[in-house]
């Protein structure tokens, strides 16, 4: 049964059109980026002065592998956004189009039902995080021929990179599973993605930079905020530092992740279980 | 013994102060079409929302096919089909992709079912149009075939023709007893009394919550007041004298008759008499549901 219902869920979310239109939202938006550095490009080369430093580290920055790397920046800084838009949606949507009731009306048991729909998501964030770079990738290999630098597989970090693209996908799941919480809780798209981005994008900042400020146990709460896990994780793996309450202790991010995670989905199933599906 | 598909005890749900549900109890026998009747408001649809565990009951309980259905393990509802109100369809999706989706619910179905039920429910020539795109009464018989997809011993529709034109309404009932025919248990609520009257074996009626009748059509068609038509001097005094009498559910002036409803033709000629008005001409005909309906729950169809 569980396997027919995260069927289902999959299908649902590859037919609809937000997950397309987010991806293309987000290669769109590198490609806009690629051609600004290219159009930078072409100014530093022509310019009066051309300062061939800079020139050099621009063109690194645009081709294999250098670019493979940067393209995941797009899934980091967006993909939280996106996944709560996606999320929200997707599953809020499905309450006012009466799907929910028709389900578990039809016999499927809640507490499958609603692990099915939040697993299903998964791949959908994969996809999110995966897009940018396989765009990015193509775009930047026809650069790096063009620059007759030739592709050096051997020079690309696979497994580094592959970590990098785990570890973006993974950052994201508290982020899903809240706004899952929110769209359970309270079946509207509109406060489910508002609410979801409210806390991650804007006041779980706030809060970091308060606590963090007052030092001791505040400092302490910080680092174990939802948000702050998981930016780390990236920041870690990356070897891009936080802006906001650094930490180098993996492990720990890791496990906060996943609590967190596992405490929203609870929530989740607590609530939809006692829930009154009326029309 | 007849064997019972739909069993519901003490069903109680409330909405924080308001008794939507008091005691609901019925029984439905398998093969039996069975007409679940009430005004506004009166806890139909509440009362469906329990059955198919969509709805957590304040009290009571409720088995399908004998077990017990609760919101953890629902699996008797697997061999229910249910639309209730507008139909559950995800608009971007054609007619045959709902189908085929809702199929996996049910790997055992063989795939030629869903062109089998898209022409039971008359939508082929639509099978590749979006469901977002269909009119109302489209809507509802793609809702009917996802309920009967599955081929199951019960069937539980709450108002199925809404938004269909008259063929279809017609298409609906003929369908509805030709399923019932073939051994399916139907739950049917609706408002079109006429409707029911033709297909249904039994009913129950609903009135604030709770049930005020129910039982076989003929036995409770038996059981109402019929219509008495008296013809008197004075239609409308004899009318407004009639609305005081206790029991008396209607007295409209029709013409030279008064027309009541609630008590017997004996009690309307007792009061008239003795107030002066004597009918010259006294008939009484059978209720039909409408009028029972009507004297049971003291309001307007829904």
């Amino acid at each position: 049964m569980f396997w027919n219902l995260l069927s289902i869920e999959h299908t649902k979310n590859f037919r609809r059109y937000t997950l397309r239109i987010e991806m293309i939202f987000l290669c769109a938006f590198l490609v806009l980026a690629y051609i600004v550095n290219g159009i930078d490009l072409i100014q530093l080369q022509s310019g009066d002065t051309v300062y061939q430093p800079a020139v050099e580290a621009l063109k690194a920055d645009m081709v294999w592998p250098q670019y493979l790397t940067i393209c995941t920046s797009f899934s980091t800084m967006f993909g939280g956004l996106l996944v709560i838009i996606l999320v929200g949606a997707m599953t809020a949507q499905e309450y006012s189009w009466r799907t929910v009731s028709l389900q578990v009306g039809h016999g499927a048991p809640r507490l499958l039902l609603l692990t099915a729909k939040l697993v299903s998501f998964i791949l959908p964030i994969f996809c999110l995080v995966v897009s940018p770079l396989v765009v990015g990738g193509i775009i930047s290999a026809i650069a790096t021929y063009y620059f007759h630098i030739g592709i050096n597989l051997s020079q690309v970090d696979f497994p580094n990179l592959a970590l990098i693209v785990i570890g973006i996908a993974y950052s994201l799941l508290p982020q899903a599973a809240f706004t899952f919480l929110l769209a359970v809780l309270t079946r509207s798209t509109a406060a489910a993605i508002g609410i979801g981005m409210g806390y991650f994008q804007i006041l779980e900042n706030i809060l970091a930079v308060i606590l963090l400020s007052l030092g001791g146990a505040g400092e302490r709460i910080a680092y174990h905020l939802p948000g702050v896990m998981a930016n780390n994780i990236n920041s870690i793996i990356q070897k891009n530092p936080s802006l906001i309450a650094p930490s180098t202790d993996l492990p720990a991010a890791v496990l906060g992740v996943a609590v967190y995670s596992l405490v929203f989905f609870l929530l989740a199933a607590w609530i939809f279980y006692r829930q009154d599906l009326g029309s | 013994m007849d064997d019972i598909v739909l069993k519901t005890t003490g069903l109680r749900k409330y909405f924080q102060r308001v008794k939507a549900v008091e005691e609901v109890s019925l029984e439905v026998r398998r093969g039996r079409v069975f007409g679940f009747l009430g005004p506004n408001g009166s806890g139909k649809t509440t009362t469906i929302g329990m059955i198919l565990s969509l709805l957590h009951p304040n009290a009571g309980s409720v088995s399908l096919f004998g077990e017990p259905v609760t919101a953890g393990g629902n699996f008797p509802l697997r061999r229910v089909g249910s639309m209730i109100g507008s139909p559950a369809l995800l608009p971007y999706m054609t007619a045959r992709e709902n189908l085929l989706l809702m199929k996996r619910l049910y790997p055992d179905i063989p795939s030629r079912r869903v062109d089998e039920v898209l022409e039971i429910v008359g939508l082929i020539h639509a099978a590749k149009r979006n469901a977002g795109k269909f009119s109302s009464g489209m809507k509802q018989r793609l809702g009917l075939g996802i309920a009967l997809l599955h081929q199951p011993e019960l069937l539980i529709l709450d108002e199925p023709t809404n938004g269909m034109d008259p063929a279809g309404m017609h298409e609906t009932r003929n369908l509805l007893r030709s399923l019932a025919d073939g051994g399916m248990t139907i739950f049917l609520s609706s408002h079109l009394l006429h409707e029911v009257e033709q297909i249904c074996d039994e009913v129950a009626m609903l009135r604030s919550g709770r049930i005020v009748a129910q039982g076989k059509m003929e036995d409770l068609l038996g059981q109402g007041n019929g219509i008495v038509k008296a013809r008197v001097p004075s239609p409308a005094d004899a009318a407004a004298l009639l609305r005081t009498q206790p029991g008396v559910a209607q007295a409209e002036v029709n013409g030279s008759y008064v027309l009541v409803q609630g008590i017997p033709s004996e009690a309307v000629i007792v009061c008239l008499v003795s107030n002066g008005m004597v009918p010259s001409e006294v008939t009484s005909g059978r209720p039909d549901l409408e009028q029972l309906f009507l004297e049971l729950t003291g309001s307007e169809i829904d």
